[in-house]
């Protein structure tokens, strides 16, 4: 039994809301049959209503790229969500947690397209529209209370994404073996996570390759200048108000964010 | 129980031999107040025991254990421990290691060092730095250690692992060479252990005590307690850059250190 049209909308209208006022809302899936399909659509609306106001997409991120998330959420597959303009802070940025209801930070890399990346493709082949390769930290945020929800929950809630910093240095894919780099994450100076690219789809460019291949199954692409985030390559941490934290990402440098304090 | 070293050495040396576990070293008629310096002194007894130079049973090197602060924490201490790595115990690169030999193994990815002169503190240098360590390093490997406790359900405490030889059972080194100078920085270095093709644990040099020669260096240093000291030739395995993950018959393990290389091992 699917959802109308009016009921995919109203889901949609409903988390675009409260992720502009920062309040949970109960998970769809307690209440109604959602499809994964379903949830991706309430999750293309809900975008389609922040471009509305003036928001742009500027990429995509992926999700639920570890061995360890997937067995978790009992999933064979990774997800995708939407990267819009106001998400993006600078590198050594700050942002204001009052408006998050339960910020988590994971270590990542991301990747600039140089050109447009349409599925069907291989990891190998996904590279070579690469323009830049560099250390990025996502912040997250789930509009449900404790991020608990199952698959379409989480589809439809554009995958808990908040904000995302990109490194101010910019490598070549061509130039470092991204499948094995280590990555460390410090919060206030003291490693909080410590990690290797290759827990992300065993490797970042196979990520890449899913989201292509994922997105051709709706009869989208990805656009030359997307920015891409490949997925955590370790479990997220929870933030507080006043928070530091550095990523330090072997061959690709560093990104930095800060977490304003309160009052 | 008049000699609580031999009582508790004859405990684990047949827990090995037989495969079958025991029970923990305070249990089972075992000393309640079990000292540190009591579980080396048992570890001690039982690796002179297995040494037989006629029957190429000998010292190879070192192992440095619980150089992950997570586990540390488990454990309820604030630093690594050591135990000794034999000749019997190494499996050839490429080779395989038969699991009914071991009682319930886990698998764990290293740095391997390999020393070009003796590491020794003395009047004039009482502290190894890490530094110390670097220039004495010949060149380093990748590895993979495998550690098997001896102790029921690895149900252990810090006495009870160091007197079990830091838990370690059998490893595996990786046979290209690297030079310490030719890696660009070994705390940033990732590390990917694979299992039947799936990264199944990942992490990096810092993982062991914020850089794998740190914890050579504490070990150069703890065995000055003992009265002996880390010589030319011999293998150091570091401590794990990533979470252990448990080893069965069938699994073929493949690990992968940045910059280092990598090494398999098949479990039959």
């Amino acid at each position: 039994m699917s959802l109308s049209d009016a009921e995919i909308l109203a889901l949609a209208e409903q988390l675009d809301a409260a992720a502009a006022q920062g309040v949970t809302v109960p998970q769809p899936s307690a209440r109604l049959n959602l499809s994964v399909e379903e949830a991706y659509r309430v999750q293309r609306l809900s975008i389609a209503r922040r471009v509305d106001r003036g928001e742009a997409v500027i990429g995509m991120k992926m999700g639920l790229t570890s061995l360890a998330k997937m067995e978790q959420m009992g999933v064979h597959s990774p997800i995708y969500a939407h990267l819009t303009s106001p998400m993006l802070l600078p590198d050594g940025g700050r942002f204001d947690p009052t408006h998050l209801g339960q910020p988590r930070i994971e270590p990542e890399v991301a990747f600039v397209l140089g050109r447009d990346l349409q599925g069907p493709v291989s990891p190998a082949q996904a590279l070579l529209a690469v323009e830049g390769v560099c250390p990025a930290l996502e912040i997250l945020d789930s509009r449900y209370q404790d991020f608990r929800f199952s698959l379409p929950d989480v589809v439809a809630d554009n995958a808990s994404s908040a904000y995302f910093v990109l490194g101010s240095t910019v490598r070549s894919p061509r130039e470092v073996d991204l499948g094995n780099l280590g990555m460390v994450m410090s919060i206030n100076g003291r490693v909080a996570q410590i990690g290797s690219s290759a827990a992300i789809l065993d490797h970042p460019a196979r990520s890449l390759a899913a989201l292509a291949n994922m997105l051709l199954e709706v009869g989208e692409k990805l656009q030359a200048g997307m920015l891409v985030l490949a997925g955590g390559a370790t479990a997220a941490v929870a933030l507080s108000p006043g928070d530091r934290v550095l990523l330090e990402v072997d061959a690709l440098g560093t990104v930095q964010v800060q977490v304003d304090a309160e009052g | 129980m008049n000699d609580p070293i031999e009582f508790l050495a004859e405990r684990l040396r047949l827990a090995e031999q037989r495969g079958v576990p025991c029970a923990p070293l305070r249990q089972g008629g075992g000393p309640p107040d079990l000292t540190v310096k009591q579980a080396y002194a048992i570890q001690e007894r039982n690796i002179a025991r297995r040494i037989q130079p006629e029957r190429r049973v000998e010292l190879l090197g070192r192992k440095v254990g619980l150089t992950s602060r997570a586990v540390q924490r488990q454990l309820g201490v604030q630093q690594p421990d050591f135990g000794t790595l034999l000749s019997d115990m190494e499996v050839r690169e490429g080779g395989e290691l038969h699991a009914s030999e071991l009682i319930q193994p886990r698998a764990e990815a290293e740095v391997a060092f390999v020393l070009e002169r003796d590491l020794r503190t003395d009047r004039h240098r009482p502290d190894i730095s890490t530094s110390d360590v670097i220039r004495a390093t010949a060149y380093v490997l990748p590895a993979i250690e495998v550690i098997d406790s001896r102790i029921a359900n690895w149900d252990i405490t810090f006495e009870d692992t160091v007197a079990d030889n830091a838990s370690s059972a059998r490893f595996v080194l990786g046979t290209r060479p690297v030079r310490l100078g030719d890696i660009p920085d070994l705390r940033l270095a990732g590390c990917a252990l694979r299992k039947n093709g799936r990264v199944v644990s990942s992490g990096a040099g810092v993982a062991c005590l914020d850089h794998p020669a740190h914890a050579v260096a504490w070990l150069a240093n703890a065995l000055a307690g003992f009265g002996t000291y880390l010589k030319e030739g011999q293998i150091v395995l570091s401590g794990a850059l990533g979470p252990v993950t448990p080893l069965a018959a069938g699994d073929d393990l493949h690990a992968e250190i940045a910059h280092l290389g990598s090494v398999r091992l098949r479990c039959s």
